[in-house]
């Protein structure tokens, strides 16, 4: 558990808007990955499976905290329109470099926050995302290149030398 | 019309219509790029079977023409650093305390049920092992094994008795085929000399006066 912990949080914390919430459901999700570990099939890649149970109980949070302010970013039928979160909304203490990034991700579209929080953050696979948000591989394909892009765009816009420092 | 706008237009198109002259612009871009050819069968297939990374292909050569390059190395740099974060010192003693209370947990792996159950579910152990249908047959063997050493298995004091009644019931049937046997022979010995009494009694001696 402690080798998985600050994967699944540092999900969840994606996800939720508040630091206690996004607590409450990494504890929620190692409970349900304790009690589903008899599901894992062999060969399965367990951070995947352990980070898809993460995603799943964010939602469930997310939909039982749907007046909590100021997120108007409430999954819809689709299970994620809206979502995640973004980091920016934590206490943490964060770097330049961070501040950046978070105000960046806060300008992209959920679906490509969400892309660019599984593929680059949490290195998923692309086949492993698209079993993850029931699409097809080829929309994953181009909406994780969209996402770089738009994610690269955005920053250059706030910083024009980012990446050249 | 630059690559970037193809893109643009493109993923606009999606969503949204594109006026007629864009369109066209796009189809001359198209026949011009083969990268932008590649993308839009993508997004064209609508989930098609694509080559592998051919988007990403793409996006590498769309940002080699801007600064988006560096921009992207360093996202790639950094982005991985935020994959974790630290739920705290507490964390893992509030997950442990919260399990404890559940119900028992579906049966894991035997490598992970046996930290799980040195570390979390120690408390219910016996219980748990109580529950194993195994252990019950171990059980009833032992216990059957202990009956018969205790009841069922000859004490020394007993065998010995065992033995001595044996040896009477043995030595009682000695002597009645004994008593058998000599009275047999005793009648037999009777009906012989009462044969030979006989045959004495009926011998007609020779007539000599001829």
């Amino acid at each position: 558990m402690r080798l998985f912990q600050g994967r699944v949080f540092g999900l969840a914390r994606f996800y939720l808007c508040d630091r206690e919430d996004a607590r409450d459901v990494a504890q929620e999700a190692f409970i349900r990955i304790y009690r589903n570990l008899d599901r894992l099939e062999v060969g399965t890649n367990f951070t995947a499976w352990a980070l898809r149970i993460t995603r799943n109980c964010a939602i469930d949070r997310l939909r039982r905290i749907e007046a909590r302010p100021p997120t108007s970013e409430l999954p819809d039928d689709d299970g994620l329109a809206q979502a995640p979160g973004t980091a920016s909304a934590f206490a943490d203490p964060v770097g330049e470099d961070r501040q950046l990034l978070d105000r960046a991700l806060e300008l992209l579209s959920a679906a490509h926050r969400e892309m660019i929080l599984l593929k680059d953050i949490q290195g998923l696979e692309q086949q492993e995302i698209a079993e993850m948000l029931s699409l097809p591989l080829g929309t994953v394909k181009v909406r994780a290149s969209r996402a770089r892009v738009e994610l690269a765009r955005r920053i250059l816009e706030l910083d024009p030398s980012y990446g050249t420092s | 019309m630059d690559c970037a706008r193809f893109e643009e237009l493109l993923f606009a198109g999606l969503d949204a219509d594109v006026e007629p002259v864009e369109r066209e612009q796009m189809a001359l871009h198209k026949q011009g790029c083969a990268a932008c050819r590649r993308l839009a069968a993508i997004v064209a297939g609508n989930g098609e079977p694509a080559p592998p990374d051919v988007a990403d292909e793409f996006v590498a050569e769309v940002f080699a023409q801007t600064s988006g390059a560096a921009a992207l190395a360093q996202l790639q740099r950094e982005l991985p650093t935020l994959a974790e974060a630290d739920p705290g010192p507490l964390f893992v003693s509030s997950v442990l305390e919260a399990t404890l209370g559940r119900d028992t947990p579906a049966p894991a792996p035997a490598r992970l049920r046996r930290s799980a159950v040195s570390r979390v579910d120690r408390s219910s152990l016996w219980q748990r092992l109580a529950r194993r249908p195994r252990l019950a047959l171990e059980g009833s063997f032992v216990a059957t094994m202990l009956a018969l050493m205790i009841f069922g298995l000859p004490s020394p004091s007993t065998a010995e008795s065992s033995m001595l009644a044996f040896d009477g019931w043995v030595r009682g049937r000695a002597e009645a085929a004994r008593d058998l046997l000599e009275n047999a022979s005793e009648s037999a010995q009777r009906s012989l000399e009462s044969l030979w009494n006989e045959n004495e009694s009926g011998v007609v001696e020779p007539d000599t006066t001829d």
